[in-house]
């Protein structure tokens, strides 16, 4: 089933991240696809801008962002809202993504994907928003269901019905981030599957995969490792899920960013559920926590 | 029932001081699992301190160095807490760091290796935000070579410092890293960019 925007299965993708700009420039790899994060480049006048343009000419462009605060009682943020569209304007994105979360309110941005209370309230705030800036964006906004550590005691509502109702009457897209179900499920109990099985198929855009790390009590969304099996064996559901279409999958590694043909090799795995793989995918256990890594971690391209 | 405005002011002042979130219970559900409701607060309380000193550790990174470890950490940490993020963007999260050093330099004037550090500290800010301004590869130009006239492109940065301090910074870059405060010498920095590169050259020179 494709999705309902007719927004195209670009294939097998990765995160666009700094200490590889060397090696794509000198070696154009065969990457399906690149997702950049968009606030590490809609204020750049310099290198960072200047690859992303190269790439762009060659490569299909998601613009994938942490910002957009989209579940903030406070006002929408329209000066962030210019820049973003302006580098859309300049690019050309498939299309443009963000999460379902909140960033900060009253002064304060955490820089982290904040869970949203699962109320009536929330869920009509949300989707008034999303219109805005749908509306502003000139294009449907997809969003990301993010991995969370606490539910509030006020939720009234369960997060993938959230999701599905956002997405529904917002008419929005969504981006189904595997491995942020599977922490979700182990942090709070959740049934992975069914999260998957309730999520409106044809308003899945795209996948997000990655890796975490198990603290015993509860998992980090850490983007530090491989892809474990159980993450896979729910993507291989999310799949099924969508029909034989699939959607855009894209692999996220955001610290200990290991070299560039290591990414392909783990992206690569992929294709034993999107084709007709067999035997076998080499065994990635889950990866125990040392206490010192953060959840989502942040990437910000540093000057050279 | 709280209003969304009402929780989300409540979880910011619980992720900035998790130790004072005593109604965590009566706000975050504790249904699965060993983790407490404080438990789980505290994971973001974590993450929010932990990830923006990362980030002001990889923009200041020979300070970091110059000031070691702990000493930069009790800066950086006290500096998020006068000044905490307040922009979309992480790259205005150490915009204010030079100047909160000078704010809270010691004193005693007889004392200059703090100078040493600010000087530092604005030649790694200014290094940022070269390579991200506008520059000559943006514009249909010659650049100049010559330091005056490089001195005049409405691109290039002067710091007036009364140390080398690119000196130390240079082989903080390339190595090897000095663990020494260089003798103060007055000198003028002019930090510009050629092909997307930030340079870096004294003025005039040494």
């Amino acid at each position: 089933m494709a999705n309902r925007f007719q927004l195209p299965n670009l294939g097998l993708g990765l995160g666009l991240r700094s200490p590889h700009f060397g090696y794509i420039l000198e070696n154009w790899p065969e990457v399906d696809w690149f997702e950049i994060i968009s606030e590490n480049f809609m204020d750049s006048q310099g290198y960072p801008l200047a690859v992303l343009d190269q790439i762009a000419e060659r490569y299909p462009v998601v613009m994938h962002g942490v910002s957009l605060s989209i579940g903030s009682s406070d006002p929408l943020n329209f000066d962030y809202l210019k820049r973003l569209k302006k580098l859309a304007d300049r690019i050309s994105p498939q299309w443009i993504s963000d999460h379902l979360c909140w960033t900060g309110i009253a002064g304060l941005n955490t820089h982290d994907l904040l869970p949203l209370p699962l109320t009536e309230e929330a869920l009509a705030h949300t989707i008034a928003r999303i219109k805005i800036v749908q509306d502003f964006l000139e294009r449907p906004l997809i969003l990301e269901n993010p991995s969370t550590y606490l539910e509030f005691e006020a939720s009234t509502i369960n997060d993938w019905d959230f999701l599905a109702r956002m997405a529904e009457e917002a008419d929005c897209g969504i981006l189904l981030d595997v491995n942020n179900i599977f922490v979700c499920a182990r942090n709070h109990g959740w049934n992975a599957a069914e999260y998957i099985r309730r999520i409106p198929a044809d308003r899945i855009v795209q996948f997000h995969l990655a890796g975490h790390e198990d603290c015993g009590t509860h998992i980090i969304d850490t983007h530090n490792t491989h892809v474990i099996d159980e993450v896979w064996e729910l993507y291989r559901l999310a799949l099924r899920h969508t029909g034989g279409d699939g959607a855009a999958t894209l692999l996220e590694w955001d610290a200990e960013i290991p070299p560039f043909p290591d990414l392909m090799a783990e992206i690569a795995k992929a294709k034993h559920f999107t084709h007709s793989g067999s035997g076998p995918l080499p065994s990635a256990p889950p990866r125990k926590s040392d206490g010192q890594s953060f959840p989502h971690p942040l990437h910000i391209i540093p000057a050279k | 029932m709280k209003s969304l405005v009402g929780i989300q002011e409540w979880l910011l002042r619980a992720i900035q001081h998790p130790a004072g979130a005593s109604d965590a219970e009566s706000m975050v559900r504790s249904s699965h699992g060993t983790l407490t409701p404080l438990d789980r607060v505290e994971i973001y309380g974590r993450s929010f301190h932990g990830r923006l000193l990362q980030v002001l550790e990889g923009e200041y990174p020979a300070l970091r160095h110059a000031m070691e470890p702990d000493l930069f950490h009790q800066f950086a940490s006290e500096y998020l807490r006068v000044h905490p993020p307040s922009t979309y963007t992480l790259n205005d999260l150490g915009k204010k760091f030079p100047q909160y050093l000078r704010d809270t330099r010691p004193h005693d004037p007889t004392e200059l290796w703090p100078e040493f550090l600010i000087n530092l500290a604005t030649l790694e800010r200014t290094f940022s935000e070269v390579y991200n301004a506008d520059g000559p590869e943006n514009h249909n130009l010659i650049p100049a070579t010559d330091t005056e006239e490089i001195a005049k492109e409405p691109w290039t940065r002067i710091l007036p410092c009364q140390f080398p301090v690119h000196d130390y910074f240079l082989a903080f870059k390339n190595g090897p890293a000095s663990d020494e405060v260089p003798a103060p010498r007055e000198t003028t920095l002019l930090v510009y960019r050629r092909n997307y590169r930030v340079m870096i050259r004294s003025f005039p020179p040494a």
